[in-house]
Formats: structure tokens, sequence, C-alpha cells
């Protein structure tokens, strides 16, 4: 069997650990655009907060594909010939498959602003990108940071902790939109203030003059010598469109993560996969499921036909010292909401029927792990477990008994 | 390999958390150093509600959720099947206490590290936890668990 990867990022290292553990002899080729091997781009603004202690981000050891007998190709893809089961790559190579996966990742939105054009505006998503903000901040003092996602709150941090002034703009009404209801948000924004940084919501950025002024659309007028545009990413769908494969917003897959052609499979932040909580195929451009669903794809490559048990939406970051885990949905339409906070603590639990569908945990890491497997493997409490669990006060301890039996029982079939 | 708790045997002293935290951090075993004059920190923590309780141990899962989701490369498996944390790659993002289905690894209340059990493999004999619990309430067993 022959297998070959578009992508050689963290959806490529899931893919060829889950081959390998099938499949010791056949043959993986991985082809591989970015000049830099699989690194860890959640790292970046690491780097970027402090250089010399951040420098390696690679994913994996250095010897990860090597150990694996997996073969590297640095060049594009122009077109996958699927009639003939081959690639064609921009170094006039042609590579043929017997199993293909589109690990193609995502890439930023450049949103039409007028003056985004100029090269003191810049995309933070690859190493690429830290490495030049790096150089560029050397003489700057103030920075715009256009959009309150985690890309754009880590570029933040880490250019407030570089020294720069630092404005953010968002065009909704709060910040981490995705991630926090407006209830939590209020006081992350505020510890964020607090320490300095300069946070705009609900406006949007009208035009970037040249002469280094940022307009907003309510006239209001910011000076910055680099603007870094963090609105969102969009999957690198291209090749799988123009092969003909079905693709909606992502790359769309079967439950066994196989295109539309059941030869080729995708994986991470290009595809669509299932969203457990709304049951729909999704874009979840998350590392954790990059690996999940590449590690799912390559077994199936290697000829297992296990199902993809889908995933949720999740997330964990630190800000300026606070730890903020989300998970689930935290749209105000859906389920129970019900909240618990002290001083520098706050959880909002989202309860429909006796599960848990959604939660926020600012600094209280302790109880995201049973709380975001309570969404995942949707564990059902018993009638007013969760309300109980808030109101004794949240811990370990009153996390919902029927949650800790079902472990239980994972652990003795674990043991066997 | 790992510790797994007999919640019908623990009887919530807490001498698990306390021989854990001394076999950890150059105690060497010491109680008395770690609890008189040090900062100590036991890797697993006892849970308890009413009559129940039991230590929150590792079952360094076959499909660990902690070292699949790590960002940075952190969480490793070392050739006995043990979950470990490099600490020289952790940034303290906490994804892997987000996915932990136990809450098993959870940041040190010390230093923000990612803390999680070991099996004590820096020391010679069975986990402290196991050879001090008064009544055979903690047992090291073969294998990890499903996810």
């Amino acid at each position: 069997m022959k297998y070959v990867i578009i992508g050689g990022c963290i959806a490529a290292c899931g893919a060829v650990e889950g081959i390998r553990s099938k499949d010791a002899q056949g043959q993986i080729i991985i082809i591989d655009g970015e000049k830099r091997g699989a690194y860890t781009r959640p790292l970046i603004s690491y780097f970027l907060s402090e250089p010399s202690k951040y420098s390696d981000v690679d994913y994996r050891s250095p010897d990860f594909f090597k150990d694996r007998a997996v073969e590297t190709i640095k060049a594009r893809v122009e077109l996958i010939d699927r009639p003939g089961q081959l690639l064609n790559l921009d170094n006039g190579e042609q590579i043929e498959y017997d199993r293909l996966l589109i690990a193609t990742g995502a890439s930023p939105i450049m949103p039409p602003i007028p003056g985004a054009d100029q090269d003191w505006v810049k995309s933070f998503y690859t190493i690429g990108d830290a490495e030049t903000i790096d150089r560029d901040i050397e003489a700057a003092r103030e920075v715009v940071v256009i959009g309150s996602g985690l890309i754009g709150m880590k570029a933040a941090e880490a250019l407030f902790k570089r020294g720069l002034k630092v404005h953010l703009v968002e065009k909704e009404s709060h910040i981490l939109p995705r991630q926090l209801t407006p209830g939590a948000a209020v006081s992350v924004h505020r510890h964020l203030a607090r320490q300095g940084l300069d946070i705009i919501t609900g406006e949007e950025v009208a035009v970037i003059h040249p002469d280094h002024q940022i307009e907003l659309k309510n006239g209001q007028k910011l000076s910055a010598d680099l603007v870094i545009m963090a609105v969102g990413t969009r999957p690198n769908v291209e090749l799988a469109v123009a092969a003909g494969l079905e693709v909606r917003q992502g790359v769309v897959l079967d439950d066994y993560l196989r295109t539309s052609d059941h030869k080729i499979y995708a994986a991470g932040d290009a595809a669509e996969t299932l969203n457990v909580i709304s049951g729909k195929q999704e874009v979840m451009a998350l590392l954790p499921h990059a690996h999940r669903e590449g590690y799912q794809a390559g077994r199936n490559m290697a000829g297992m036909d296990e199902l993809d048990q889908g995933s949720i939406p999740m997330n964990s970051v630190k800000l300026l010292g606070w730890n903020i885990c989300s998970a689930g949905v935290t749209g105000a339409r859906d389920g129970e909401l019900l909240s618990w906070y002290s001083k520098e603590q706050l959880l909002e639990i989202k309860v429909r029927e006796n599960y848990l569908i959604g939660y926020i945990a600012i600094n209280m890491p302790e109880v995201a792990g049973p709380l975001t497997n309570a969404i995942s493997k949707k564990i059902p409490a018993a009638a007013g477990e969760w309300q109980e669990f808030v109101e004794r006060g949240p811990s370990l301890a009153t996390i919902p008994s029927a949650y800790w039996q079902v472990l239980r029982r994972l652990e003795a079939n674990g043991s066997n | 390999m790992k510790v797994i708790s007999v919640p019908e045997y623990c009887l919530g002293c807490g001498l698990c958390e306390i021989y854990c935290a001394a076999q950890h951090d150059g105690y060497d075993g010491n109680v008395l150093k770690a609890y008189k004059r040090g900062q100590p920190t036991p890797r697993s923590g006892l849970i308890k509600f009413s009559q129940i309780s039991w230590l929150n141990t590792c079952m360094n899962c076959d499909d660990a959720p902690c070292l699949n989701a790590c960002i940075s490369g952190a969480v490793k498996r070392d050739e006995d099947g043990i979950i470990y944390i490099d600490e020289n790659r952790c940034v303290q993002c906490y994804t892997c206490v987000m996915v932990c289905p136990y809450g098993h690894a959870q940041p040190s209340s010390k230093s923000g590290r990612i803390i999680k059990c070991d099996l004590c493999r820096d020391s010679e004999g069975i986990p402290a936890c196991v050879s001090h619990c008064p009544n055979a309430a903690l047992k090291l067993v073969q294998g990890g668990a499903e996810q």
C-alpha cells in the first residue's frame, strides 16, 4: 500500500501514527509546501513573546518521520488526478497513491479593508509570520491587532509582553466571541485592560492610512507602526474543489473520514468533521482535533473500518496569567445557564435536560477535564446533579456521580 | 501500568497524598523533610464526598487524550508506557487538563506547572501511595484505560 499525505503538519503527524499503528511496511510520502517541518502553530505566539526561550516549536522530535520511514518531498501539489491516482507537483514530479490524505490546513483571512495591502499589515499564522513580526517590532512602539479570537488575543498578549502599546479592535460586542459569553467576557476584558491592553469592542477598522493612522468606522483614529490581521481562517480546499470532491466550507467527509472519493481522506483544518453537540459536520480548526482526525484517517487508510467519533469545539488558553477553558456550546439560546463565581474565578455551565452541553471555566481548570468529557461522551447526570455541582461549589468531588461511574467502567475494561 | 483505587476500601485518610508528595521534588520519601521544611505537592489528589473517597490516579490511557491534545509536545510516554511531562516544553496552556476525563493532570498550585502521577518512576519499588496505603485500597495493575 502506498500512502500519500498532502500537507506536513499536525494532521499529517497524526496520520503517520495512525497508519503505522496498523501497517509497519507500507510506503508513506508527505508532500509539504511549508519550508519548516511539522511545527505547532499555537506556539508561534510564545515564540513572539520570548524568541530565545521558545525557539523550538517542533511538534515531534526531529527523527519522528525518519523513525517511521516517512519520505518528505518539499513541493506543492498542483493537481490531484483522480482517475490516474496520481499527483502533479510543482517541481514536475508525478507521485502515485493508493490512499491519499488531504491535510492542507487553513489560511488566514485578509478582509478587504482599504489599506490592508500595505507591507506593515501582517497576518499572524505561520512561524514565518512570527519571525517577520519579531524583526519588524525592533523599532516599533505601537500596534493594532484586528480581531480578538484566539489568534488575535495571543498575538496581542505576545506584543504586549514585548513592551508595545497594543490596541485590540473587535467588531463583535465582546472579546473571544466564539469562546465566551458576554458575561464571561466582561471579567477577562477587565483583567486585560487593567494590565494595560487597550481593547475596543463593537467597532470595525474602516481604513488603514499610509501615514500609519488606523481609522475606525466611528471616526476614532489609532496610530500604529504595525497592524496584525487576525479575523479568522478559511480552509485550504482549492485542490479538493479542482479535483471535483464535495466541498462545503471544508472538505465534506463521511463517518470514516473519506471524501466523496473513497480512496481520498481528509483531516485537520481543511476538513468538516462531526461536532457531536450540534450533530453537524463543521470545520473545527483546533490542534487536538487535527491530530485525532489525522490519526483516525490514517488507521482507516490502513484498512480499518472505524467510525469517527467526532468531537466538540474546545479551547484552553492563558492570557496574561489567566486561564480560560471552554467547550461545547456557549450560545445564548442553548440550554439552561448555571453560573458560579468567586474573586478571580468563574464557571458557567450549560445544561440541556440532564446533559452538559457547554462550559466556560475561568481560572478553575481543575474541573475542566471531566466537564469536557461529560459533553463529548454525552454522559447524563441524574436530575438536579448539575445544579448541585454548581450550588455546592464546583470541584472534582461534586462532579455528578453518574459521570464517575461511567469512567470506572472504562477503567475496568482497560485493565483486562 | 497504573495505580487504581478501590473506593470500597478507601478510608479517605490521605496518607497516599502525603507519601506521594514526599516521594517527589527531591524529598526522597522523607515525610518530615517535605512537610516541615518544603512545599509538598502530591501528584494525585484524594477525592472525597460524603462517605465515598478515592485517590484520583492517572490511568496512563492507551489512547491518551492528554498526549494527543498537547499543543507543544510536552506530554510524552516513556518506554514503560508511563505518561510524563517534559517541563522544558510545557507552556502551561492546560490543554491536557481540559481533556483529561479524570481531572488527573492538574496545574501545581505552587508553580502553575502541570503535575501528574509518574508511578514514582524515579525511585525503586512500587509507587509510594500503594506501599503506604493502610487498607490496601490502592493497587498497581497492568494496562491503561480505554477512551
